[in-house]
């Protein structure tokens, strides 16, 4: 018994097995984080090629997919007005082209931040898809704990990890993140934590506070970890403490955090 | 050393494949875990003697590009490799036109498997938590269906694929 249970097949097992748990216990940082600043460093370039490759290719699908729906929807406008469906058409199609890069850097927060725009390059595994790869590292003055933000100044998340020429973005929704945060409708606020990457959670908010379903959430600028007016999200529930000496809140982001294509990190306040 | 490095050349590609190809092509949290279906796959084809140094590369490679402490997937998907090699050897006889049923229940197996531990010891080693919140993991969650389908599709493509290539070889 005791011959089968040791078979090569075993030991092997076992014996990896068991260095793999004391290797994560231990978590060697100052032997490993060099190596994967190597490692990310080597894999950049592959990684950025493979990233836009990879979105073009599922834009062309979504434009063929989407084929089927204009035409129903061109029949109903026909109907309705001729001449101005050619005109929207015609319109949309001059639009269409580059909308999502227009519209962040038309609605980045140019005048109140220094940002530096980047594209993404990696993302998370689902189901947590709590961090994200960006094209720009140490080399473009990004360092560790900086925020990063979408469109109208929306926080998304922090910089976690930097190489020369990538950097790892946690996002809000990480469970080592904490930001003070503040429900700009009626004062309260609280912390908004992340839940193990699957969602938004405001704590500590005191239970004379009040908050309702739908207001807006923002950064606070207490702490200093993020500047004042950041955008967080909405509530969309109220819940009392454990016990019942704090209310909290779950949040709602306004932008899909694993459909980033491209984020700003805010390098410093203007 | 040359077998060495094919094994890490090969996992090199396929893990810069699954972080910046794969999110893109598939829906929002159905994209597979091309590394641990070909681990499943090739554990269940040539069992875990043959198949550890490449779990082990893997899992190495994957901690260090999932930016998990050093251990975490190297363990899971050694442990993946380990029980469906076992489970294969143990299901030796079935039929042929079993078998991609077979091997679909396998790569459930290993995708749950896989998920339960690398939660785990994040929770363990990454996150500190305390260890009563351990247990809460739950396979009916919508993510981890999302996660089967995605490994099961991606299985299915491969199957067919070497299935054809096979049919090929021996033709000519």
């Amino acid at each position: 018994m005791s011959r089968k249970f040791f078979s090569k097949k075993n030991s092997i097992f076992l014996i990896v097995f068991l260095i793999c748990f004391l290797a994560a216990y231990l978590n060697p940082k100052f032997f490993t984080e060099p190596i994967r600043r190597g490692l990310l460093t080597i894999a950049y370039p592959f990684q950025k090629t493979s990233f836009l490759l990879s979105r073009r290719l599922s834009n062309s699908a979504g434009f063929i997919k989407s084929i089927g729906n204009l035409r129903e929807d061109n029949e109903k406008l026909i109907k309705e007005n001729r001449i101005l469906l050619a005109q929207l058409a015609e319109l949309k199609t001059a639009r269409s082209e580059n909308d999502v890069l227009r519209e962040q850097l038309k609605l980045a927060p140019f005048q109140r931040f220094d940002l530096e725009a980047s594209f993404v390059i990696a993302k998370d595994n689902p189901p947590s898809e709590s961090w994200i790869l960006i094209d720009k590292g140490s080399a473009r003055g990004i360092e560790k704990g900086m925020n990063v933000v979408v469109n109208s100044g929306i926080l998304v998340g922090k910089i976690e990890e930097v190489s020369p020429a990538s950097a790892k973005v946690i996002f809000l929704s990480n469970s080592s993140v904490a930001i003070n945060a503040l429900d700009i409708e009626t004062g309260a606020s609280g912390v908004v934590k992340g839940e193990y990457g699957l969602g938004l959670n405001m704590e500590m908010i005191p239970q004379r506070d009040l908050m309702n379903k739908g207001d807006a959430i923002t950064t606070s600028g207490l702490g200093e970890e993020a500047p004042k007016g950041l955008l967080i999200g909405k509530v969309q529930e109220i819940k009392l403490s454990g016990d019942k000496l704090f209310q909290s809140a779950v949040i709602i982001p306004p932008v899909k955090y694993s459909d980033l294509e491209m984020v700003f990190v805010v390098k410093e306040k203007k | 050393m040359g077998k060495f490095l094919q094994i890490l050349l090969v996992v090199f590609l396929a893990l810069i494949l699954q972080v910046s190809l794969l999110p893109n092509i598939f829906p929002a949290g159905f994209a597979p875990n091309l590394l641990l279906v070909a681990i499943i796959f090739l554990s269940a084809r040539t069992g875990f003697e043959k198949m550890w140094p490449w779990a082990l590369t893997a899992g190495l490679l994957s901690d260090f590009f999932f930016f998990l402490p050093i251990g975490i997937s190297t363990a899971s998907f050694l442990a993946v490799a380990f029980i469906v090699g076992f489970l294969t050897k143990w299901l030796a006889i079935i039929h042929e036109s079993l078998k991609f049923l077979v091997l679909a229940i396998l790569m459930i197996a290993g995708t749950v498997i896989n998920s339960w531990l690398v939660s785990i010891f994040s929770k363990i080693f990454l996150y500190h938590e305390p260890l009563h919140s351990l247990l809460f993991f739950s396979i009916l969650d919508p993510a981890m269906w999302k996660i089967i389908a995605g490994n099961l599709f991606l299985f299915a493509v491969i199957y067919t694929l070497l299935k054809k290539f096979e049919r090929l070889i021996i033709t000519r």
